[in-house]
């Protein structure tokens, strides 16, 4: 490209007409590309990222552009390259282009194994596709593996998963596994000294509720169990940090051990591979053990529905960047009780662009479980279809049993397991509840006090000290100033709306409230520095 | 505002082109018009200038609003010096250019340095306030084309410019206002009063921004991804690996990124009828240190030749002197940073040694290379931390003082995702597409009609992916500042 500058050249036949067809062509491509991104309307929300977009900055105050200028120019930049008309397709074609740079010569053998069907029914070793294919909607499935739990595995070294490949994705997440098997998980920072917030949260609630059992579920991530050796640096262990919790619990709170249930597991699907949550499975199983923690009844899944959403492509796709996410769909089972009357009564929260709540609906009656088509990226939204509403349910098992379940979006998959072993299952999200906690739960005769967190909202004190807040805040909604109301977007003035035609909305806040290893750094920091709004966002 | 902006490439540029073209067309008209003795043909690209220098101010006022105003200072003092200096052969000749000069290194010297000196000045003891100032963008640039300026209108190189506008629309020019190359005035002022974009500039002009596009979003940017995964973070215990690759990554980077822009820059004047000066010469072909500054920031280089090594007596005396000063200026110019000005007197000394030594000596050429890329490798390391306790750790790692660790995972990684684009790039810093277009252009010469129209056909193939690739890369991504724009 240097020194082409040709000046002595002679005059050569059909330069100028070549050149101005260059031009002509390029012209137009540039034209065609122009019109697109200048005149085609733009995007608002993404997808693939899970948010919502850049806004074109505020005009009306022209004193505030006058006295920073370059934050306008600079926001109105922002705006244009954050909102692309076809942004999403044009991140999935940039994911394409750094998936055709992949190199990779090894063979294809070298995969990581996750399928339990392979290696546990060790009479029929059958292909994951075929075997998933003669699987119908809504069939009785009959698993032998739940009763089956005395599964001798000892520890959480797997020397059953194959040392195969792994590498790191953008945001603080490993891939792991080739073709079908991909598999993404998210990198934990944390130590066995965090969850100072959670220990303290739940001791309180021992306290402060004498005579109803309190429980702590931590759900662990995926990575936990099918992380290679080789990617080991790449994320702590969180069993010290699970366990650290454990010991540190007063007598009064009683541990649900997740962990251990779910090792005794690992080998099912109890994880999605393309999402940050588990799986209904993994759900299925945390709800056993509190049941057994809890004495009560519980029903192994021949008491369930099985459903399936294929080809789900879970939100891992956006974080890690990596198409080899995107090109292993795979299927999104959950269970629905059939053995039991549920009566869903949900209220719903709308939200500012702050998150914080501005309205929140009349109590109506909706389905519990929301009905997805194959394909959907937010399939997870399944279980009551949004974080942001609180639910009650109320079930034809009999006794005095009542569960209120203070959960993240990993605890949205438990309850509807348990609605064979209490009479009434009510489930709250940690961030969004308008009631007075303590009120709550006499007024609902509740007796079980479940908080089941992932492993990153146990660690941070944030996500803790916005429950302790409900046992002392009042009932409705806290006061919003004016400028966070007027701040409002529209889609969020709608999404409570949406929510009552039971559309299942966006899982934004779930994503958010995940934090990745840098961010937990992070949050160490500001712990002290008393923000606990940060965690969230 | 950065070239690699979407806002640029799909709302500034199809807008000054648009307005360029219409007042081409009106310029045109006035030409037509007018009789022969009409004043107007003496400006007969007045108002595609005016469309320029608008263009150029909003372009620099979209990142800088306020310094803009810096800026437009600076061009009045210039040019009231250069027309009061002009053939003046005596002490008041003189006293102008060393006002301009001053005047030009002070503005410099506050918006680049005073935090720097202070800093040095506290640090020794002296109890001073830290101005805060924010490096207004593309300030070394354009202060140094000032310069170029005083001293070509003094030494009579060039005519003084006697339109302010004109001078402006020189210092201002928006394709290589904020990062170069460092364009002599010399070499525009004819351009600048009369200027003639044919068809095969424009589509030289388009052909070359486009490539300058994808050296930068396609290579620099995925490299600078690389080279902060690997070099930042924690050094303590960082691997060898990790240390070779990041800097190789960032070896890499830098020069896309750079020479990506100065091929952006080029190719803009270019169909608008400027031909600035080449910026880059296959830098990591070179053979000596030496050597790699006559390719590397070419513009800078010759800056300093004209301006500094050779006033002060070039290699007629005291040359060590001269070499030392250049490279610390050099190291300097880069920016107000200790690093920087170790990396500068590191290749000071390495150009002054090699002069002695081997550049004597009959060394086979392959040891030569080997010898450059590791020179350049340890010199972007300094270049790279501007922290020492990062680059002493830094080093530790580079020269496997650490334990070794064979090729951890995150280093595999990187190689393995971006296999191709390693390849691409590697090859890309030889002189591969120098060859290939000879060979083109032997076939336009030879096969009249169907060989130009090959040629230009592929180009288009290769502008129409490269744009298309580059305009989805550059949709979410983050990072997107060119390195040089920092300077």
């Amino acid at each position: 490209m240097e020194n082409q500058t040709n000046k002595d050249i002679p005059e050569i036949k059909g330069k100028h007409g070549a050149s101005v067809m260059y031009i002509v062509i390029m012209v137009m491509s540039f034209a065609i590309l122009t019109g697109v991104f200048l005149f085609l309307p733009r995007t608002k929300y993404s997808e693939l990222e899970k948010r919502d977009l850049a806004d074109f900055p505020d005009v009306s105050d022209l004193e505030k552009i006058k006295k920073n200028p370059g934050k306008f120019t600079a926001d109105v930049s922002t705006w244009f390259s954050d909102t692309e008309p076809f942004r999403d397709e044009f991140m999935t074609m940039s994911m394409k282009i750094r998936g055709a740079m992949k190199g990779d010569f090894r063979s294809d053998e070298e995969t990581v194994s996750f399928r339990p069907a392979d290696t546990a029914n060790t009479s029929s070793v059958t292909d994951n596709n075929s075997s998933e294919k003669g699987n119908q909607d809504s069939e009785n499935v009959k698993d032998n593996s739940v009763e089956d739990s005395q599964t001798d595995i000892d520890d959480e070294n797997d020397d059953d998963i194959e040392d195969g490949k792994a590498k790191l994705g953008s945001s603080g997440t490993i891939i792991i596994g080739k073709g079908d098997n991909v598999r993404a998980l998210m990198a934990f920072g944390g130590t066995s000294k965090g969850g100072g917030g959670y220990v303290d949260l739940l001791n309180t609630l021992a306290e402060d509720f004498p005579g109803k059992n309190v429980y702590a579920m931590v759900a662990p991530l995926a990575t936990e169990y099918y992380l290679p050796a080789k990617a080991a640096k790449a994320s702590n262990p969180q069993k010290p940090f699970i366990y650290s919790i454990r010991d540190r619990l007063s007598p009064k709170v009683k541990f649900v051990d997740i962990y251990d249930e779910l090792l005794k597991h690992k080998k099912e699907d109890i994880y999605l591979r393309t999402d940050h949550h588990w799986a209904a499975l993994g759900g299925y199983y945390a709800a056993k053990r509190l049941a057994e923690t809890a004495g009560v009844p519980f029903r192994s899944l021949d008491a369930y529905d099985r459903h399936v959403v294929k080809n789900f492509v879970g939100s891992m796709y956006g974080y890690s960047k990596d198409i080899s996410v995107k090109n292993a769909p795979e299927d999104f089972v959950y269970y629905v009780p059939n053995q039991v009357d549920f009566d869903s009564e949900f209220v719903t929260y709308s939200l500012n662009k702050n998150f914080k709540i501005i309205r929140e609906s009349k109590p109506y009656k909706s389905t519990y479980f929301k009905k997805f088509k194959d394909g959907t990226g937010n399939a997870y939204l399944t279980f009551i279809g949004t974080d942001q509403a609180y639910v009650k349910v109320k079930t034809s098992t009999p006794g005095k049993r009542k569960l209120l379940i203070i959960k993240d979006s990993y605890g949205n998959a438990v309850p509807s397991n348990l609605f064979y072993s209490f009479n009434e299952v009510h489930v709250v999200d940690f961030r969004y509840f308008t009631h007075n906690l303590k009120e709550y739960v006499a007024k609902n005769g509740i007796t079980d006090i479940a908080v089941c967190f992932n492993v990153f909202n146990a660690y941070s004190s944030g996500s803790a000290s916005k429950v302790k807040k409900m046992l002392t805040q009042k009932d409705g909604i806290p006061v919003v100033s004016e400028s966070e109301k007027s701040s409002s977007s529209k889609k969020n003035q709608t999404s409570g709306t949406e929510i009552k035609n039971t559309e299942p909305t966006v899982d934004e806040s779930a994503v958010r409230s995940e934090t990745t290893t840098q961010e937990i750094e992070k949050t160490e920091k500001q712990e002290e520095a008393s923000q606990p709004e940060k965690s969230e966002e | 505002m950065v070239f690699s902006d979407l806002f640029f490439i799909f709302c500034f540029i199809p807008l000054f082109g648009l307005l360029y073209i219409l007042f081409g067309g009106i310029d045109k008209l006035r030409i037509k018009h007018a009789d022969n003795r009409s004043r107007r043909l003496k400006r007969p690209m007045l108002y595609r200038n005016i469309i320029l220098t608008i263009f150029s101010i909003l372009f620099y006022a979209w990142g800088e609003p306020i310094y803009v105003f810096l800026m437009l200072a600076v061009v009045l003092v210039n040019y009231f010096c250069g027309i009061l200096l002009y053939k003046k052969h005596n002490a008041i000749g003189k006293a102008w250019l060393i006002i301009g000069v001053v005047a030009d290194l002070a503005a410099l010297g506050s918006f680049k340095y005073l935090g720097f000196f202070s800093g040095i000045a506290r640090s020794i003891g002296f109890d001073l306030p830290d101005p805060q100032i924010a490096l207004p963008i593309g300030i070394s640039f354009y202060i140094f084309q000032s310069i170029s300026y005083l001293v070509d209108v003094y030494r009579e190189d060039s005519k003084p410019q006697r339109n302010y506008f004109d001078l402006l629309l020189y210092i201002s020019m928006f394709p290589q206002l904020i990062a170069g190359p460092i364009v002599r005035y010399g070499t525009v002022a004819e351009e600048i009063g009369k200027r003639k974009a044919t068809a095969d500039d424009v589509a030289d002009g388009v052909y070359r921004f486009i490539i300058g596009l994808g050296k930068k979003v396609i290579i620099a940017n995925i490299m600078g991804e690389i080279a902060t995964a690997l070099l930042g973070g924690n050094l303590e215990n960082m691997s060898a690996a990790a240390a070779w690759i990041g800097i190789l990554a960032f070896s890499i980077q830098i020069y896309f990124d750079f020479s990506g822009y100065s091929d952006m820059a080029i190719g803009i004047g270019r169909c608008v009828g400027f031909h600035f000066p080449e910026n880059f010469n296959h830098p990591y072909t070179c053979t000596s240190m030496t050597d790699f500054w006559r390719r590397w920031h070419m513009s800078l280089g010759s800056f300093f030749r004209d301006y500094v090594y050779i006033p002060m007596g070039g290699n007629r005396r005291h040359q060590a002197l001269n070499i030392m000063t250049v490279w610390f200026l050099t190291g300097m110019w880069h920016g107000a940073s200790w690093n920087f000005i170790i990396w500068g007197v590191y290749f000071g000394l390495i150009i002054m040694v090699e002069k002695y030594t081997l550049l004597r000596w009959n060394v086979p050429k392959i040891g030569l290379y080997v010898y450059s890329i590791f020179l350049i490798l340890v010199g972007w390391g300094i270049f790279y931390y501007d922290d020492f306790g990062k680059m002493t750790l830094f080093f530790k790692a580079f020269f496997g003082q650490n334990e070794p660790q064979g090729l951890p995972m995150h280093v595999e990684t990187v190689i393995i995702d971006n296999l191709w684009l390693w390849v691409a790039a590697i090859i890309l810093c030889l002189p591969v597409r120098k060859h290939v277009e000879k060979y083109g252009h032997k076939m336009s010469v030879h096969i009249p009609y169907a060989g130009n129209y090959t040629v230009q056909f592929c180009h288009a193939i290769i502008s129409i992916t490269i744009l298309i690739c580059s305009v989805a890369l550059l949709v979410g991504a983050t990072n997107n500042a060119f390195i040089y724009t920092r300077f």
